[in-house]
């Protein structure tokens, strides 16, 4: 790829990526609002962000005094180095992805680690008592979705006998793997809203902890770290849309604009359920992770590969 | 103390010292010194002198003053410190209540047992993220609050409840509005009732047991959460004709209290309305004069959290030579030092707020 094009591919999506990290923060505040019955206007909703990112942008970045200065910032660069790199592999239509790699799906769960990084760095590095346990909870986190996140995912490959996030959606245009996959698909939205530090699992930034991790993040990093976290969402939930609901498939609309149909509606739900819910204690969620979850993606996988045997007449 | 397994090769871990407080949104004015071992508490010490005003020496003043002071004992519960002052005068000069007046008094002291209750429902549902609750319960809060100011003025400034009986009457329309409003209120209570995780979280949560919390002073719902029939308002005859019957939890944990809160404001709400319907005629106050009587009196009165007494003692002067308040804040305090140990830091707002602590109150 010559450097020119490898920059417009660049910038073109930080650009989409602003876009729905926008789309995100609307999302969030009108699933919001629906679970507290509040009623709001739409136009309020979708200015609300943007007000918060005149806000933020504004805002003096404060370094406290005893805080290392040089991990802070290694967070919200980290975050959205992350967000970038995942960004490429999400297959928006058919031939309309940046990078269709062969490992595509492995690539995604290795690059959702250095994410939880970036949020104990912020921790961390604040040398504050709130931020060190709001980092020691996203340690915690780390594991107990990563494992239930992968076995619940790894049915679509099983099926498409791909990991290749392309033909994974290629695969579904039968049926898709979120129908005859239910279990997967239920336990991958709840590991996906843990990875994304949706609420009721945002615990690492929780109000407890006077913000935990991001209780000493401020002004532009605040922006650049919690929009971040919205963009993962929105890749997270794109990816659940490729995996079971059929990526781009869909009768007369362009394909693109099936994949963020069935992302927002993905969105929504989380944010709408998420939100009816209390914030989990530490033990609860990882209770929740390692007995519910993990358990439920062994079923997952076992029943997936008896109906790929009994379908192949293996 | 916790049963652990001990590893093979101790790591050597130091113990966290961190502050809880004093503005918080579980409380406010209170600091706490909690010494964490992970995200467990192992210790917690209270630290108070945030909210002392020197309130009972400023009653000293005279009696306007004192009778002004009584409704800022508990700022969230002004009319139960003007009632217990109100009852301590009207015991030193023996004055008896019109049947209006004590109705009145019944029906403001339930409203505002309604309204504080609410705020307590609403902030509790806030910390445990039971966002439609919250949402519920301070919009219910606020008409409360709204119907309480309607019968007895502006907050901020509560002398409705003055010795003798109340300030000012209650017009025949108001009353009716009011009467709609109560059912209003009692209709949208069912929102309120916990889910399943809310439930999960307040089980066994900053557990208090009778016994110790008798020792230690308790009252209100904390108390009667645990089982205990102590309610100050047993004793009263215009209660009792009113049909009242002290509501009781068990378990003494905060899921207990969540459930007695609800039960409690419907049960004020109910009984705010009896006390306002078929209303006796006759005036609402007589002159009670405190000047010329001597002696030591004491007053009482159930408030939202619990017994608020004043204690007033005179040689018949100008002025009182002792005013004495006394609520259950501070012994509820007392108890967050064992409540705290062992329960996990995200537990700690909520357990704290559990306890509905007024630290204006108990520090006076």
């Amino acid at each position: 790829m010559d450097p020119g094009a490898a920059l417009v591919g660049l910038f073109g999506t930080l650009a989409v990526l602003v876009v729905a990290t926008w789309l995100a923060a609307v999302l969030d505040g009108l699933g919001r609002a629906l679970a507290v019955h509040q009623p709001v206007g739409l136009a309020a909703l979708a200015a609300a962000p943007l007000a918060r990112l005149g806000r933020l942008v504004r805002r003096a970045d404060v370094i406290p005094a005893n805080a290392d200065g040089g991990l802070l910032w290694s967070a919200p660069v980290m975050a959205v180095a992350v967000v970038l790199l995942l960004a490429g592999v999400v297959p928006l239509g058919p031939g309309l992805v940046i990078a269709d790699l062969n490992i595509g799906l492995f690539y995604v769960i290795v690059l959702l680690a250095p994410f939880v990084v970036a949020l104990m760095n912020a921790g961390w590095g604040a040398n504050a008592k709130y931020g060190v346990l709001g980092a020691f909870r996203a340690a915690g986190h780390l594991l107990a979705y990563e494992v239930p996140f992968g076995f619940a995912a790894i049915g679509a490959p099983m099926a498409a006998e791909s990991l290749s996030l392309v033909k994974i959606v290629e695969g579904q245009d039968r049926l898709w793997y979120g129908v005859w996959q239910p279990v997967g698909f239920a336990i991958y939205l709840v590991s996906a809203a843990i990875i994304t530090y949706r609420p009721p699992f945002d615990l690492p930034a929780a109000d407890d902890l006077g913000g935990g991790v991001l209780a000493d993040v401020s002004g532009p990093r605040y922006l650049l770290l919690r929009g971040s976290m919205l963009a993962l969402w929105v890749l997270v939930s794109a990816l659940g849309a490729v995996l079971f609901l059929g990526g781009w498939l869909g009768p007369l609309l362009p394909g693109p604009v099936w994949l963020v149909l069935k992302t927002a509606a993905l969105m929504l739900a989380m944010s709408w359920v998420g939100y009816r819910l209390p914030r989990l204690r530490v033990d609860q969620m990882l209770g929740l992770s390692w007995k519910v979850l993990l358990p439920g993606t062994f079923l997952h996988i076992a029943i997936t590969g008896v109906v790929i045997l009994l379908q192949t007449g293996g | 103390m916790h049963a652990r397994q001990a590893p093979t090769r101790e790591m050597a871990t130091e113990d966290l010292v961190t502050w809880f407080g004093p503005e918080h949104p579980a409380v406010s004015g209170l600091r706490l010194q909690l010494t964490l071992d992970g995200e467990q508490v192992s210790a917690a010490e209270i630290e108070l002198g945030y909210r002392h005003r020197g309130l009972e020496k400023l009653a000293e003043r005279g009696w306007e003053q004192a009778a002004a002071i009584a409704s800022q004992v508990d700022p969230r519960a002004p009319h139960a410190g003007a009632a217990a002052y109100a009852r301590a005068v009207e015991a030193l000069a023996k004055a008896e209540l019109s049947g209006r007046a004590a109705r009145l008094r019944v029906a403001i002291l339930e409203l505002e047992r309604a309204a504080s209750h609410l705020a307590w429902l609403a902030n509790l549902a806030r910390l445990l993220e039971a966002r439609p609750a919250a949402r519920l319960a301070g919009h219910l809060y606020r008409r409360a609050s709204t119907a309480l100011a309607l019968l007895a003025g502006a907050p901020g400034a509560q002398r409705w409840i003055v010795p003798g009986g109340v300030a000012a009457d209650a017009p025949a329309d108001l009353l009716r509005a009011l009467s709609g409003v109560l059912d209003a209120l009692r209709g949208a209570l069912d929102g309120l009732r916990m889910d399943r995780l809310a439930e999960r979280r307040l089980n066994g949560l900053a557990l208090v047991d009778g016994g110790r919390a008798l020792e230690m002073g308790a009252a209100g719902p904390v108390l009667r959460a645990t089982g205990v029939p102590h309610d100050l308002r047993t004793s009263s005859e215009v209660y009792r004709a009113l049909g009242f019957e002290p509501v009781l939890g068990s378990g003494g944990d905060a899921r207990a209290r969540y459930s007695l809160h609800v039960a409690e404001v419907g049960q004020a709400l109910t009984l705010a309305q009896r006390a306002l319907t078929d209303l006796p005629r006759g005036a609402v106050a007589e002159k009670v004069p405190a000047i010329g009587v001597a002696g030591l009196a004491r007053g009482h009165a159930e408030g939202p959290r619990g017994e608020l007494s004043a204690t007033v003692l005179t040689d018949g002067g100008e002025r009182p030579l002792r005013v004495a308040f006394r609520g259950p804040s501070l012994a509820h305090a007392g108890l967050l030092s064992e409540l705290l140990v062992g329960s996990m830091l995200a537990d700690v707002p909520l357990a704290v707020a559990s306890l509905d602590l007024s630290m204006e109150e108990a520090e006076r």
